[in-house]
C-alpha cells in the first residue's frame, strides 16, 4: 500500500524571510497580550470619543442635524443673536436662570412629563414672554389644566408634511395669509377657556394661542412639530412662522424632559406602558448570540462520511411477489394444482414410484403407505374439483397432513 | 475557522455594559470588540495545514475482528501545533475513537492510532482527516480538512473453516497418511505392503506375493496435481440476501472451505469471478499461498446489477487448463438466468471438465412452502412450491448435461461442497 505525503511546506528553510522571522517574533504569549490590551484601549477611547461627540438623534432636538432634528431653525435663530438654552433634564433646568420676560420656553416630549417636573417647569416660567408647547400629548394637556384637548386628524387617512394650511388669524407674529405644513395633531379650545385658534380645519386647529393670566404666561400649543424639523423648515412658510413663534424675546429656553427625572410611583403622561430601554438592545444581544451560537454548533469536525452502500435485495423476495401474484390472479385451481403437483413429486421419490408409472399406481402406494381409503388419497392427490379458496386451503392443509401421514404412518 | 462556545459566553457578557448604558450602538461595539478578539484568536491559531499527514499501511483483517490505522502527523513547523484531530472512515469501518487531542513539538512527529472494526467485507476506506487549532484565548480557531488515502481490507470470515478438521481426517484417510494404511482409492501406484485382515483380495499383487512368499498388497494413492477451477458468479442473482449474508458471501464461505481443503491434498486451485467482466483472477498460485490469495482475490468483491455472461466465464475458466479439471460454478440456480445464458456454454465446457454448480439455497423457502394457515399463506405455499419445482426442472435439466448440482443452505453449502470433492478423490474421477 502506498502512503502519501499530502501537504508539504512550500519553501526550503533558506527561503525564511524577514516577515517570517517577524510573524515568530509576535506570536509569543507576552506579544498576543500587548495586542489584545492595544486593540482593548482602541475599542475603549473609541467608545469614550463616541459618547462625548456623537450628535443627538432625537427627534426634535437642537442639537439633531438629522431629518428629525431642529438644529436648522436653531441656529438661525442664534444667528439672529438670539441665546439659546437646551435643557434635557428637570436638573439642567434648575440650573439655567429663571425666564424673564424676554424668554421663550419652548417644550417637546411632555409625555415624560410628571407631576414633579411641570411643577417645577411652570415655576421656571412664571415670567416668561411665552411658553411653547410642541406637540404635547392628549395626558399632558390634562394634567396641565390649560383648558385645550387634543383632536383627532383634521381630515381622514394620515396627514402629509407636504400638505398645507393657513393661519386665517391674526396674532403677533402671525399674519392672516401664513401657512404650514398639517401636522397629525389638531386642537381645540374648551368653550370657556379664552385664546385664538389659527390653522383651523373643521374645529382641530394647529395652533391654539392663550393669552397670558397672572402667573401664567402667553402659552402656544402648536400640533404640527414636524414643520420645525430640519427635514420640511423650508416648506411653505414654516420657517417665518416658527422664527417669529420663537424669536420674540431674546433668549429661547429648549426644554425636552426625560422620562429618567420621573419620581418612583408618580403618574407620567405618557401613554403608553413603559418599556424599559434596555430591553431592544439586550434582544439584539440575545438574538447576534443565537446566531453565534448556530455558527458554535453547527460546525463539525470535519463532514459526514457517505457509505457506499452495495445492491443486495432479500432473495425470497421474488418467490413473495410471486405469491402475490396468484393471490391477486384469484386462480384457486391453478395454485391448486401446483401443490398437488409437489406433494406427487414429493411422495412418489419418498416411496420409490417411478415418475412415469401413472397416477394410479402413486395412489396405490400412497394409500398402502398410510392405510387410508383409495377414494380419499385419489381425491386429494388427482382431484380436480378445488374452485374456491375455502377449498384450496382445506387441501393444502390436507395434503400437508397426507405427506406427515406418509413419512411417520 | 470556527468559533467555540466560550465566543458565545463573551458575548453574553455584554448584558453588564448594555445595562448600564441602554442603547443599540453599546451591543454593535460589544458585538464589534469580540469579533475582533474573534479575529485575533483566529489569526494567532496558526494554519490547521501546517501538518505532514501520512497513513501507514494497514494490516488487512478477517471481517469481524478488530484491526487498527496509525497516521503519522509531522509538523514541520517552528511551533507547536496543538488541536483536535479526526481521522474519520466511513461508517462501515467501524472507527472508534476516531477524534484525537494531538500536540505536536516543533520538528517532531507523533503516531495517532484509530481502532477499527468493519462490518462489511471488502475494502472500507477513509475518509478525510481533520485538524483543528484553537487559539490562545480559546474563542476561535482554523479547522482544514485534507484527504489521507487509506484503506482496510476486511476479508471474508470464513465461518466454515470449523469443518476444515474433520474434512482433513477425512482426506487423510484417503491418501493413506493416517496409521493404519487401507488399500489406496486412488488410480495411482503408490507401494506394496503386507496383506492385513481385511483388506481387499482383489487388491493382491500376486506376483509379488510369489516373490515374497507372504501375501503382499498393492496400495494406491489418490491422484494429485489435479486441477480445480472455482467459479465464482458475481451477477445479480448473487446480491440475493438469504438470511443476514448475500448469496455471494455464502458462495466465498463455501470456496474458501473447498481451497482450504484441495491445497492441503494436493491440487491446484484457480479462481475466476466476475459477472459481465472478469472482476477477479487467481491463477497458478502455489499450493502453500493460495488459501490467502484466493481470500484477498475475493475480499473486494461486490454483487453487481448486470447479467453474468457465461460465454466470457466458462471461456476464460477453460483456458486455465488444458487437462481436464473440476470446474466449480458458484452460482445460484435461477431458473431464467441459467436457462437463458448459461446452457449453452455449459454444454462446451462439460465436454473437456467434470463440471460442479455449487446453489446456495433459501431455507426460508421451504419454510413458506409449509405454512398453509390463511388465504394468502396458502398462495404463498403455491408460489413457493412452484419456485422450488422450476429449480429442480433447472437442476434436473443440469444432471442431464452431465453436471453434478449441490443445491444447499448457506450453513450447508461448504460442507456437501467438500464431501462432494471428497467423494470424486476417493473414486478418482478428478
Amino acid at each position: 500500500m502506498t502512503s502519501l505525503q499530502v501537504w508539504e511546506r512550500q519553501s526550503a528553510p533558506a527561503a525564511t524571510t524577514g516577515k517570517r522571522a517577524i510573524r515568530e517574533r509576535l506570536s509569543g504569549p507576552m506579544a498576543i497580550l500587548t495586542g489584545i490590551l492595544v486593540v482593548l484601549g482602541l475599542v475603549l477611547g473609541f467608545l469614550l470619543w463616541q459618547a462625548a461627540h456623537r450628535p443627538s438623534d432625537l427627534p426634535l432636538d437642537p442639537d439633531n442635524p438629522g431629518r428629525a432634528g431642529t438644529k436648522a431653525a436653531v441656529e438661525v435663530l442664534r444667528a439672529k443673536g438670539v441665546r439659546v438654552d437646551v435643557a434635557r433634564s428637570d436638573e439642567e433646568l434648575r440650573d439655567l436662570d429663571e425666564a424673564d420676560g424676554q424668554t421663550v420656553v419652548v417644550v417637546t416630549d411632555t409625555h415624560n412629563l410628571g407631576e414633579s417636573t411641570l411643577a417645577g417647569l411652570e415655576r421656571f416660567s412664571r415670567e416668561a414672554r411665552r411658553v411653547v408647547l410642541l406637540e404635547p400629548s392628549y395626558s399632558a394637556l390634562e394634567l396641565w389644566g390649560l383648558g385645550v384637548q387634543q383632536e383627532d386628524p383634521p381630515e381622514t387617512g394620515l396627514p402629509e408634511a407636504t400638505d398645507r394650511v393657513s393661519a386665517g388669524c391674526v396674532s403677533e407674529g402671525l399674519s392672516r395669509d401664513d401657512a404650514v405644513s398639517t401636522g397629525s395633531t389638531g386642537y381645540s379650545r374648551m368653550s370657556d377657556t379664552p385664546g385664538t385658534d389659527c390653522f383651523t380645519v373643521k374645529d382641530s386647529s394647529a395652533l391654539v394661542i392663550l393669552p397670558a393670566a397672572p402667573e401664567v404666561p402667553e402659552t402656544w400649543v402648536f400640533g404640527p412639530a414636524e414643520a420645525l424639523t430640519n427635514r420640511h423648515i423650508t416648506r411653505f412658510d414654516n420657517a417665518g412662522v416658527t422664527l417669529r413663534m420663537l424669536g420674540a424675546g431674546d433668549r429661547v429656553v429648549w426644554y425636552m424632559p426625560t422620562f429618567l427625572d420621573l419620581v418612583e410611583g408618580e403618574e407620567t403622561a405618557s401613554d403608553g406602558p413603559e418599556i424599559p430601554a434596555a430591553v431592544g438592545p439586550l434582544t439584539l444581544l440575545a438574538l447576534l448570540a443565537l446566531v453565534t451560537t448556530m455558527l458554535w454548533r453547527g460546525r463539525r469536525l470535519g463532514r459526514l462520511v457517505p457509505e457506499p452502500l452495495p445492491a443486495v435485495v432479500k432473495a425470497i423476495e421474488t418467490t413473495q411477489s410471486r405469491g402475490r401474484m396468484y393471490h391477486r390472479a384469484g386462480d384457486p385451481a391453478r395454485s391448486a394444482a401446483i401443490l398437488r403437483v409437489a406433494t406427487r413429486g414429493r411422495l412418489s421419490t419418498y416411496l420409490g414410484v417411478p415418475a412415469d408409472a401413472g397416477d394410479e399406481a402413486l395412489v396405490d402406494a400412497v394409500a398402502r403407505a398410510c392405510a387410508r381409503p383409495h377414494a380419499d388419497v385419489r381425491g386429494l392427490l388427482v382431484g380436480t374439483e378445488s374452485t374456491d379458496e375455502r377449498h384450496l386451503i382445506q387441501l393444502a392443509q390436507n395434503l400437508s397432513a397426507l405427506e406427515k401421514d406418509v413419512h411417520r404412518p | 475557522m470556527m468559533l467555540t462556545g466560550r465566543l458565545v459566553a463573551l458575548l453574553l457578557v455584554g448584558i453588564v455594559p448594555v445595562l448600564a448604558r441602554p442603547s443599540v450602538l453599546t451591543v454593535w461595539l460589544w458585538f464589534l470588540l469580540c469579533l475582533v478578539l474573534w479575529v485575533l484568536d483566529v489569526v494567532l491559531a496558526g494554519s490547521a495545514k501546517a501538518l505532514t499527514m501520512q497513513r501507514q499501511p494497514t494490516m488487512p483483517v478477517r471481517l469481524g475482528e478488530p484491526g487498527e490505522t496509525t497516521l503519522l502527523v509531522g509538523n514541520p513547523t517552528r511551533r507547536a501545533v496543538r488541536g483536535l484531530l479526526r481521522d474519520a472512515w466511513q461508517p462501515s469501518a467501524g472507527a472508534r475513537g476516531e477524534r484525537h487531542r494531538v500536540s505536536v513539538p516543533a520538528g517532531e512527529q507523533r503516531a495517532v492510532r484509530t481502532a477499527l472494526l468493519p462490518t462489511r467485507r471488502g475494502d472500507r476506506a477513509a475518509d478525510r482527516v481533520t485538524v483543528r487549532r484553537i487559539g490562545p484565548l480559546g474563542l476561535g480557531g482554523r479547522q482544514a480538512s485534507v484527504q489521507v488515502a487509506g484503506h482496510i481490507r476486511a476479508l471474508p470470515p470464513f465461518h466454515s473453516r470449523k469443518h476444515l478438521p474433520s474434512r482433513l481426517a477425512m482426506l487423510r484417510q484417503l491418501d493413506g497418511r493416517s496409521a493404519v494404511r487401507v488399500r489406496g482409492q486412488g488410480t495411482e501406484f503408490d507401494s506394496l505392503r503386507d496383506y492385513v485382515e481385511g483388506d481387499d483380495v482383489r487388491s493382491i499383487d500376486w506376483r509379488a506375493t510369489a516373490r515374497r512368499q507372504h501375501v503382499v498388497v498393492r496400495t494406491w494413492q489418490p491422484e494429485k496435481d489435479r486441477q480445480i477451477i472455482l467459479v465464482l458468479d458475481t451477477s445479480r442473482t448473487s446480491a440475493g440476501r438469504v438470511g443476514d449474508t448475500p448469496r455471494l458471501d455464502a458462495a466465498m464461505d463455501a470456496a474458501l472451505l473447498l481451497t482450504a481443503l484441495a491445497s492441503r491434498a494436493g491440487d491446484r486451485v484457480d479462481l475466476v469471478a466476475g459477472d459481465r467482466r472478469v472482476r477477479s483472477r487467481v491463477v497458478g498460485s502455489p499450493r502453500s499461498t493460495v488459501l490467502s490469495d484466493v481470500v484477498t482475490a475475493m475480499a473486494p468483491l461486490e454483487p453487481a446489477l448486470l447479467e453474468a455472461d457465461w460465454t466470457l466465464l466458462t471461456t476464460s475458466a477453460a483456458a486455465l487448463s488444458r487437462q481436464r479439471a473440476l470446474v466449480v460454478l458458484l452460482t445460484p440456480l435461477e431458473p431464467a438466468a441459467i436457462e437463458e445464458s448459461l446452457l449453452p456454454p455449459l454444454s462446451v465446457l462439460v465436454r473437456h471438465h467434470r463440471v460442479l454448480v455449487a446453489s446456495v439455497a433459501d431455507a426460508e423457502l421451504t419454510r413458506m412452502r409449509e405454512r398453509r394457515g390463511g388465504t394468502k399463506e396458502v398462495y404463498d405455499a403455491a408460489a413457493a412450491e412452484r419456485t422450488l419445482a422450476l429449480r429442480a426442472r433447472t437442476a434436473a435439466t443440469l444432471e442431464r448435461m452431465g453436471v453434478h448440482v449441490i443445491d444447499a443452505d448457506p450453513e450447508q453449502l461448504p460442507v456437501q461442497l467438500a464431501d462432494h470433492y471428497l467423494l470424486l478423490k476417493s473414486r478418482g474421477l478428478l
